[in-house]
């Protein structure tokens, strides 16, 4: 296996990069939307309401049976596997953030309330600290599920990255090239999460402190 | 024309609240509240656990609002909070994230306004927790946290300082020396404080007044006016005197509460 992964190591950081665009791009754009939808759920009461049931239904249509819609509507480019790892990683971040900022100590917003604080200030100095926690449990759930739901979009139908390239090598028979794909998609993914657990570090200096103590 | 110092800094005109349950019925939590506070007197709301003193101290706040009845301070009627009148819970609330520093400048920062450095300092000195700026909450004891939300509050400026049950989660001796510092830090400012506690020895020791509440729904049982002088001992007869009195009324508003036949008013305020 090793020996695979070193002979044909120019063509495994091909795919390689291309599968890791596919999920850093769904990420982000994952996150960006999870942050927009929940913020906006969180202050309209009304919204949350509406559409807390439909953000969990969204979660229970497998994925493995929409991939190939998205493929048939958006060809074989990179869009339908960003969407694949968007539809994986949005549902952990909105939810992990919705629900910690619904858990934030109302006694710490009544007394900025009483020192005047206006609601863009409450968000600011509260609600969001308070809620980095849950984010960041919720950002690590999804860095491991990006690489595998671009993986998953690649395995339907895909010119490069990994998932097609382990395809490509389960359809010829040459299964340590397979485990060398898997053992990269298991890095891959470890990387991530480290990534997010060293922002996390940096993010939240007080968790640090408490730890060390 | 009324010099500012003859309106009263707070009064309540027949204030009532009550809480909608879940099977819709409503619970009185207060009933018909009369009270007159001077300006720069110390008031104690006194009252067994559930006569709403917590719940008075809210509306006083402006984060309830009344079901019946009004509130006014200064002359205005309340409407929301505001940050002249600040506000301190038994649990000091500091926030985990900011430095005690950074906690004591939140009023002026939630706002949006500048706070220079040594503002701060001189507030946390006054407290005493000069050498514990950078400090993060966590580090602090219970007295010492409680002292930083002292300093967080009074960086405001507050003309009326509500104070619910403060002291109440620490330790006998550290009660005793907060109490004397809450004692320096308002005596000679111009600040009304309204105090919640269900400490008969910690009304005594601060207050002009203590208002005795019945609970269920909180009504006022009596008000006792406390006029020995400070610093007052603790154990001097006078003081015990008083004590006494009080427990008394203590005891007849929480068998006023069980009856549920709560006393009328027994004694106007002003």
């Amino acid at each position: 296996m090793l020996a695979a992964l070193g002979e044909g190591w120019p063509l495994f950081w091909k795919h390689t990069s291309v599968t890791l665009y596919e999920s850093l791009l769904g990420f982000v754009l994952a996150v960006v939307l999870a942050l927009a939808l929940a913020l906006t759920m969180d202050a309209l009461p009304l919204v949350r309401q509406a559409l807390y049931p439909l953000l969990v239904t969204t979660q229970t249509v497998p994925i493995i049976s929409v991939a190939p819609l998205f493929l048939i509507w958006f060809g074989y480019g990179l869009l339908p596997k960003v969407l694949v790892v968007v539809l994986v990683c949005f549902f952990p971040v909105a939810v992990s953030l919705l629900e910690s900022l619904a858990a934030v100590d109302p006694e710490l917003i009544d007394l900025l309330r009483s020192m005047g604080a206006s609601r863009m200030a409450q968000l600011r100095l509260v609600k969001l600290p308070a809620a980095l926690p849950g984010l960041f449990s919720g950002l690590k759930i999804a860095a491991t599920y990006s690489i595998m739901g671009a993986v998953i979009g690649e395995w339907l139908g895909a010119q490069a990255g990994l998932g097609y390239y382990m395809t490509l090598s389960q359809r010829s028979f040459a299964t340590p090239r397979v485990f060398a794909v898997i053992v990269i998609i298991t890095v891959l993914s470890l990387a991530l999460f480290k990534v997010i657990e060293l922002a996390e570090y940096f993010a939240m200096p007080w968790q640090r402190l408490r730890s060390e103590e | 024309m009324v010099k500012e110092k003859e309106i009263p800094a707070v009064v309540l005109k027949e204030v009532s609240k009550a809480f909608q349950q879940r099977n819709g019925r409503l619970l009185p939590v207060l009933t018909d509240v009369n009270l007159q506070i001077a300006h720069g007197e110390f008031v104690t709301l006194l009252g067994p656990s559930g006569c709403g003193k917590s719940t008075l101290l809210r509306l006083l706040a402006g984060l309830d609002t009344p079901t019946a009845g009004e509130i006014s301070v200064f002359g205005s009627p309340v409407r929301g909070p505001h940050p002249e009148r600040g506000l301190v819970f038994q649990d000091p609330t500091l926030f985990p994230w900011l430095t005690v520093s950074q906690n004591v400048a939140l009023g002026p920062t939630a706002r949006g306004l500048g706070v220079r450095r040594e503002e701060v300092l001189q507030f946390l000195e006054r407290v005493g927790l000069a050498d514990f700026a950078s400090a993060f909450p966590h580090q602090l004891s219970g007295g010492m946290a409680q002292r930083a939300a002292l300093a967080r509050v009074l960086i405001n400026h507050p003309r009326v300082l509500l104070l619910d049950e403060p002291f109440g989660a620490l330790d006998a001796f550290t009660r005793m020396d907060m109490q004397n510092l809450l004692r320096s830090l308002v005596a000679g400012e111009e600040i009304t404080t309204v105090l919640v506690t269900h400490d008969v020895d910690e009304a005594l020791f601060l207050s002009d007044r203590i208002v005795v509440l019945t609970p269920r729904p909180g009504r006022i049982r009596a008000i006792m006016p406390v006029s020995l002088p400070h610093p007052r001992d603790r154990s001097a007869p006078a003081f015990l005197k008083l004590r006494g009195e009080l427990l008394r009324l203590f005891a007849q508003a929480q068998e006023a509460g069980r009856e549920g036949k709560a006393g009328r008013l027994t004694n106007a305020a002003g």
